[in-house]
């Protein structure tokens, strides 16, 4: 596990309260754990990826966020306030999940019924002007129901942005979508963080983190692997160097690997070596001080070392590793 | 919300299709009746005697006939999906990530269903009595006694007699808005809103209610006969507002509890 990291950038916006906070937040239901103690911070201008493949709990914890699901304990804190109604979560609005609208209704009444489920005064909503944002302002008087997954993932941004919020919550916002649309709703993503909001972006793509988020945290079966600026997770997957052993005796190095406690066996995938078969190599990493150690203890203990390789993991290979020995 | 609610219903063609029933079953019935020349046999309903003379006849029988499962039926239709029929098309989150309080909106929801189920039973029984009069004109009425009943007060006890029968419709509505809210399935809870009327019925036809049985909310749908006697028995009609209030109260409180808790998953 990568150990969370504790530095923290100056704060965007006037003050320095967080955007969200989630405390130790965990949600059963029956004995299956979705989201076990869950902790991170999202501050004020972030763009905060929220990496996990799919079935991670991801969207259990947006649902906990967004109020459509009861924490089975922890707390969730929005702009300070612990978000147990609506009114403590006023300045954030986003989606889970595939976006929900009334099929039956244009794009605009169901702009102007969320308008009014928001209490506004009539008239007094950006209708206009999210739908211009989104680029829906020509198709706004049809249907629903004649919209395509790209058009409602728009309209789900609209929809969230006429509560002119300072915190967008969006899960999964490219799901489904061409990749035209996908480089549509990153861009917009782009705009809308350089106008100020925070955006918390739930995704099961490492890519699109590198390309929009600032920091992230990942998580798999519910549980936080990792957390903290993108750099600085990079920087520690460039410092967990992975290595690809080969020996003569492959049974007997692993009893001897599992029994240092500098060392983690890794498995989980063919561990394939040029030149060598998948069932001579071993895989494993280790600390900063690196290989030697690990070679003397083994050649101690009469092991022959063929070959040894250092891979270094990029980012994509870390997420897969912390998601997949876990 | 309560008008964006009503809104929603207006636009949702389900809603016409019911209303469309609640119109087109009472015309149905007369034209039936004028092609064959006779309706039920006399005894074997209320007022049959005069079915084929006086127009007023119309919106009683339908209304007696109307009262058993197309009136509930309907009405279960649009109550049982009023909170499911949400979860699944994904619109309740959207309308939870809003200002607007979960009690709130299911007021509003609340308050939709039960308007939408008062306009069922206004549009059968006002195309009823409008057919009736079109079709056979309004003669004085003889009442379930014998007394003559003019064609004004006639008017007057049809109209009463609609509202005595929505009000155990709007319980049964209650009823299934708290199968909506429980369930979160539209098809559990329209099918659980039949079932309880076909087991209450079959409860009351099989005798097995003893004691219970006039406090059955399937046998309030009936308690309006008793406006049509001579003197009025105020006994049953007072019955059925408060079984069927206190069924209304206890399902919307129930249905309430669980909709201001419930976790929303789809």
């Amino acid at each position: 596990m990568v150990e969370a990291s504790d530095q923290r950038a100056p704060s965007v916006g006037t003050d320095g309260v967080p955007a969200l906070e989630l405390e130790g937040l965990t949600k059963r239901f029956g004995d299956f754990v979705a989201v076990e103690d869950l902790s991170f911070v999202v501050r004020r201008g972030d763009v905060y990826g929220f990496l996990g493949p799919n079935g991670s709990g991801k969207s259990t914890t947006i649902r906990m966020i967004l109020g459509l699901v009861r924490p089975t304990s922890g707390e969730i804190r929005v702009f300070g306030h612990p978000a147990t109604s609506p009114e403590e979560r006023a300045g954030m609005a986003g989606f889970v999940e595939a976006p929900g609208f009334y099929e039956y209704l244009s794009a605009r009444d169901n702009l102007r019924l969320l308008a009014a489920a928001d209490r506004r005064a009539e008239g007094r909503a950006p209708l206009r002007e999210v739908l211009e944002t989104v680029g829906l302002s020509e198709r706004a008087r049809d249907k629903v129901r004649t919209y395509s997954q790209g058009m409602k993932q728009r309209l789900a941004i609209a929809a969230a942005l006429l509560r002119e919020p300072e915190f967008l919550v969006l899960d999964e916002p490219t799901n489904g979508l061409d990749p035209g649309g996908m480089r549509d709703i990153r861009a917009l993503v782009r705009q809308l963080s350089g106008e100020g909001l925070t955006i918390f972006l739930s995704t099961h793509l490492l890519s699109e983190v590198e390309q929009l988020c600032n920091r992230v945290a990942v998580v798999s079966r519910g549980r936080l692997l990792a957390e903290g600026a993108l750099a600085e997770i990079a920087e520690q997957a460039r410092d967990r160097t992975e290595y690809r052993l080969v020996v003569d005796d492959p049974e007997r190095t692993r009893t001897v690997l599992n029994s240092r406690e500098d060392v983690a066996l890794l498995n989980g995938r063919p561990e394939e070596l040029e030149g060598f078969r998948p069932e001579e190599v071993v895989r494993f990493s280790t600390g900063a001080e690196g290989a030697g150690p690990v070679v003397r203890g083994l050649v101690e203990e009469g092991v022959e070392v063929l070959a040894l390789v250092p891979v270094r993991p990029n980012l994509e290979e870390l997420f897969l590793r912390l998601t997949e020995d876990d | 919300m309560v008008r964006w609610e009503l809104f929603k219903l207006i636009r949702q063609r389900r809603t016409f299709l019911g209303l469309g029933a609640a119109a087109v079953v009472p015309i149905l019935f007369l034209i039936a009746v004028r092609i064959t020349r006779e309706g039920p046999p006399p005894g074997e309903a209320p007022f049959a005697a005069q079915l084929l003379s006086n127009g007023l006849v119309i919106p009683l029988i339908t209304l007696a006939f109307g009262s058993v499962v197309l009136l509930p039926l309907l009405t279960v239709l649009v109550a049982g999906d009023a909170i499911a029929g949400e979860v699944s098309a994904g619109t309740l989150k959207t309308m939870l990530g809003r200002s607007v309080s979960r009690s709130g909106l299911f007021w509003a929801k609340a308050v939709a269903v039960e308007v939408y189920a008062l306009c069922v039973v206004v549009v059968f029984v006002g195309v009823g009595m409008l057919a009736g009069w079109l079709a056979v004109g309004f003669e004085p009425l003889a009442g379930l006694g014998g007394t003559p009943i003019s064609v004004g007060e006639g008017i007057g006890l049809i109209w009463a007699s609609a509202g005595l029968v929505a009000l155990p419709l709007l319980a049964l509505a209650a009823f299934a808005i708290f199968l909506s809210s429980v369930t979160h399935n539209s098809v559990a809870s329209v099918v659980g809103g039949v079932v309880l009327i076909l087991l209450l019925q079959l409860v009351s036809t099989l005798g097995l209610g003893g004691l219970l049985d006039p406090y059955l909310l399937t046998n309030q749908f009936s308690a309006w006969l008793n406006l049509m006697r001579d003197p009025i028995d105020w006994d049953p009609i007072v019955r059925a507002a408060w079984v069927s209030l206190l069924w209304a109260a206890a399902s919307f409180l129930a249905a309430w509890a669980v909709f201001v808790r419930r976790d929303v998953l789809s």
